[in-house]
C-alpha cells in the first residue's frame, strides 16, 4: 500500500475515532455533574449507591440554614465585587499603556503582570500571610481584597489587552485631531470599543475570585471567610450531601455567567478573547 | 496655544499614568511578598511566631529540606510527574474539541460544544473536586458499576489515578479555551490550499494545522501543567493524604506545624522550579522551532 492510500485509510477511520472521543470527552464533562445534582436530593446522610430511595430538599435547608456557609456567601460576594472592580479598572489602565505604548523592558511587565497564573497560588497564599503579617494588614476583608486583586489582574489584563490589539487605532487619533481630550477620546472611543473585554475580563475576575481556596485559606479567619474556604473546611470534617446541595447552587451560578456572556457577546466571542 | 497642546501630547504618550496603578500595587504586595518570603526562608524557626525577626541569615532551612534528604525531592518529582501525566492527557483531548470548535460550519454543534466547555470552565473547583470524590467513593458511581458487573470494589481514593483524572476535569477546559485560539489563526485557506493539492486531512493536519498551531499549543501546555504541578484541592481531597504534592507540603507547614521559615524555604524552591517551566522551557522551545521553521 503507497502513502497515499494509508492516508485515505487514516482519513476513513479517523472521522469516527474522533467522533467517539468527543462524545467520551462531553460524557467525561457531563457526568460527574449529573451525579452530583442527583446526590444532592438524596436523602440518605451517607454516600450509598444510586438510584436514591426518595428525593429530599433536606441538603439545601442543611446549607441555607448554616450560618458559615451563608457568612462564607456574603463575604465571597463582598471581596469577589470590590476586587473585580479594582481588578477591572487596573486592568483597563495596564493594558491602554501595555498595548499603545512602546518602552524598554515592556515584555517583561507584562510577563510580571501575568505571573500570578503560573505562580503556585499556594506559594501566593503563603507569601502574603508573612508580609500582610509584617507590615500591619490585619483585617481579614481587606487581605482577601488585596489578594484577590492580584489573582485576578492577569485576567482583566489579557482579556482587555486582547480587544485593545484588535482595534485600529487611527480612530483615536481621528478624535484627537478633531479636538477631543484624551479622556473623552478614551471615554467615547475607546472604552465602546474595548467594552467586551473589559466584561469578559470582569467575568473571569469574579468566577476565580469566587473559585479561589489555595489563596484565601492563609488569609481569612473565623468571622470573615469565603464560602469555598468554609466549603473545603466543611468537607476535610464531614462528608454528607450537604456540598452536593452547596455545588448545584454554585452551579446556578455558573448558569447566571453563561447567560450574561451569551447576551453581552455570545459565547464564541468570549471564548475568542481566552484566557 | 501650540504649546500647550503639544504639551498635553507629550503627557499623553508617556504610559507612566497608565501602568502605575497597577505597577505600584503589584511591586509592593506581590512582588514584596515574595521577596519577604525569601528573607523569611532565612530565618530561624521558632516555634509559635508567624514572623521570624532575627538579625542572622543562614540557608539553614535549605539544608534542612533539600540538602539532608531526598523526601521534599519526592514530592517535587510527584507533583512534577503526576501533574506532566495529567497535562499530556488534557491536552491530547482537548485539541480534537478546540479543533471542531474552531472549524465545524453548524451552528449547533458549535453552540452545544461551547455552552458545555464554558460551563465547565466555570464550574467551580470546589464541585468539581466534590463530584469526583463522589465518584471515586467507595461507594460511588465506579464501584456501584464495577460491583454491578461482579467485580469487587476498588479503592480509588489515594492513588495517582484518582489524583490526575481529577487534575485532568480541572486542566480540560483550560486546555481547550486556550487551544482554540492558536487553532483559529491558522490561516483555514492553508488548509484549504493544501486540500485542494491533493493532501488528505490527516496530511492537512499533521502539515498545516498541527505545526503552525504549535507555538500557541505549546504556551497553552505550559500554562497547565504550572497549574497541574501546583494543584492543591485536588491532590488533597482526591489524594486523600496519601497522594502528597507540594502545594499540600507547604500548605502543612502552615496548618500543621505553622513552621513558617520551612515552609518558605520549601515554597522557594517550588516556585523557582515552576518559573522555569512556565517560562524558561517556553523560550527555549519556541527559539528551537523558529530554528525548524516553525512559528
Amino acid at each position: 500500500m503507497d502513502r497515499f492510500h494509508l492516508y485515505r485509510m487514516i482519513d476513513l477511520l479517523g472521522r469516527p475515532i474522533v467522533l467517539v472521543v468527543l462524545l467520551l470527552t462531553l460524557f467525561f464533562l457531563i457526568l460527574p455533574i449529573v451525579i452530583t445534582i442527583i446526590i444532592s436530593f438524596d436523602p440518605r446522610s451517607y454516600l450509598a449507591y444510586l438510584p436514591p430511595p426518595a428525593l429530599s430538599v433536606r441538603w439545601y435547608e442543611s446549607f441555607l440554614r448554616n450560618p458559615n456557609f451563608m457568612q462564607g456567601l456574603r463575604t465571597s460576594v463582598v471581596v469577589g465585587g470590590v476586587s473585580t472592580l479594582i481588578s477591572t479598572v487596573l486592568g483597563i489602565f495596564a493594558s491602554y499603556g501595555l498595548v499603545r505604548y512602546d518602552f524598554r523592558g515592556k515584555e517583561s511587565l507584562n510577563n510580571f503582570f501575568l505571573s500570578p497564573l503560573v505562580v503556585p497560588s499556594v506559594v501566593t497564599g503563603f507569601a502574603l500571610l508573612g508580609f500582610l503579617s509584617t507590615v500591619g494588614i490585619r483585617g481579614s476583608l481587606e487581605r482577601l481584597m488585596i489578594a484577590h486583586v492580584i489573582i485576578t489582574l492577569p485576567y482583566t489584563i489579557r482579556t482587555v489587552s486582547a480587544t485593545l490589539t484588535g482595534f485600529d487605532r487611527s480612530l483615536e487619533e481621528a478624535a484627537l485631531n478633531l479636538g477631543a481630550t484624551p479622556v473623552r477620546t478614551f471615554l467615547d472611543v475607546t472604552l465602546p470599543m474595548i467594552k467586551f473585554g473589559v466584561v469578559a475580563g470582569a467575568v473571569f475576575a469574579f468566577a476565580m475570585s469566587l473559585d479561589d481556596v489555595s489563596v484565601s485559606i492563609f488569609l481569612a479567619d473565623a468571622f470573615s471567610s469565603t464560602l469555598p474556604v468554609n466549603l473545603f473546611a466543611y468537607m476535610k470534617s464531614t462528608f454528607d450531601p450537604t456540598v452536593a446541595a452547596a455545588s448545584v447552587l454554585l452551579m446556578g451560578f455558573t448558569v447566571g455567567i453563561i447567560i450574561v456572556i451569551e447576551k453581552v457577546m455570545g459565547l464564541d466571542k468570549f471564548v475568542g478573547i481566552g484566557v | 496655544m501650540r504649546d500647550v497642546d503639544r504639551d498635553e501630547e507629550s503627557k499623553h504618550r508617556s504610559p507612566i499614568l497608565f501602568l502605575a496603578p497597577a505597577f505600584l500595587i503589584f511591586v509592593f504586595f506581590y512582588a514584596g511578598a515574595l521577596i519577604m518570603l525569601f528573607v523569611q526562608s532565612l530565618q530561624t524557626y521558632t516555634p509559635g511566631r508567624i514572623v521570624q525577626v532575627s538579625q542572622s541569615f543562614s540557608f539553614a532551612n535549605y539544608i534542612i529540606y533539600w540538602g539532608r534528604n531526598l523526601v521534599y525531592y519526592g514530592f517535587l518529582w510527584d507533583s512534577l510527574r503526576i501533574g506532566g501525566i495529567a497535562t499530556v492527557i488534557s491536552v491530547l483531548i482537548a485539541y480534537p474539541l478546540a479543533h471542531k470548535i474552531s472549524r465545524t460550519e453548524r451552528a449547533l454543534v458549535k453552540k452545544t460544544l461551547l455552552t458545555v466547555l464554558v460551563a465547565t470552565f466555570f464550574i467551580n473547583s470546589i464541585v468539581k473536586v466534590y463530584s469526583w470524590v463522589i465518584m471515586q467513593g467507595d461507594a460511588g458511581l465506579i464501584n456501584e458499576i464495577l460491583t454491578a458487573l461482579g467485580y469487587s470494589k476498588v479503592r480509588f481514593l489515594g492513588t495517582d489515578e484518582a489524583v490526575i483524572i481529577g487534575l485532568i476535569y480541572f486542566l480540560f477546559p483550560i486546555a481547550t479555551m486556550a487551544l482554540i485560539g492558536p487553532i483559529k489563526n491558522v490561516d483555514s485557506t492553508l488548509e484549504q490550499a493544501a486540500g485542494n493539492l491533493g493532501a488528505t486531512n490527516t496530511q492537512v493536519f499533521f502539515d498545516v494545522t498541527l505545526p503552525l498551531s504549535m507555538p500557541g499549543t505549546i504556551a497553552a501546555t505550559l500554562l497547565c501543567y504550572a497549574l497541574a504541578v501546583s494543584a492543591f484541592i485536588i491532590p488533597m481531597f482526591l489524594g486523600s493524604g496519601i497522594v502528597l504534592m507540594m502545594s499540600n507540603i507547604i500548605f502543612s507547614r502552615y496548618s500543621e506545624s505553622f513552621n513558617y521559615p520551612g515552609g518558605a524555604a520549601l515554597a522557594m524552591v517550588f516556585l523557582a522550579t515552576i518559573l522555569f517551566i512556565a517560562f524558561g522551557i517556553n523560550r527555549l522551545l519556541t527559539k528551537r522551532l523558529k530554528g525548524f521553521g516553525y512559528g
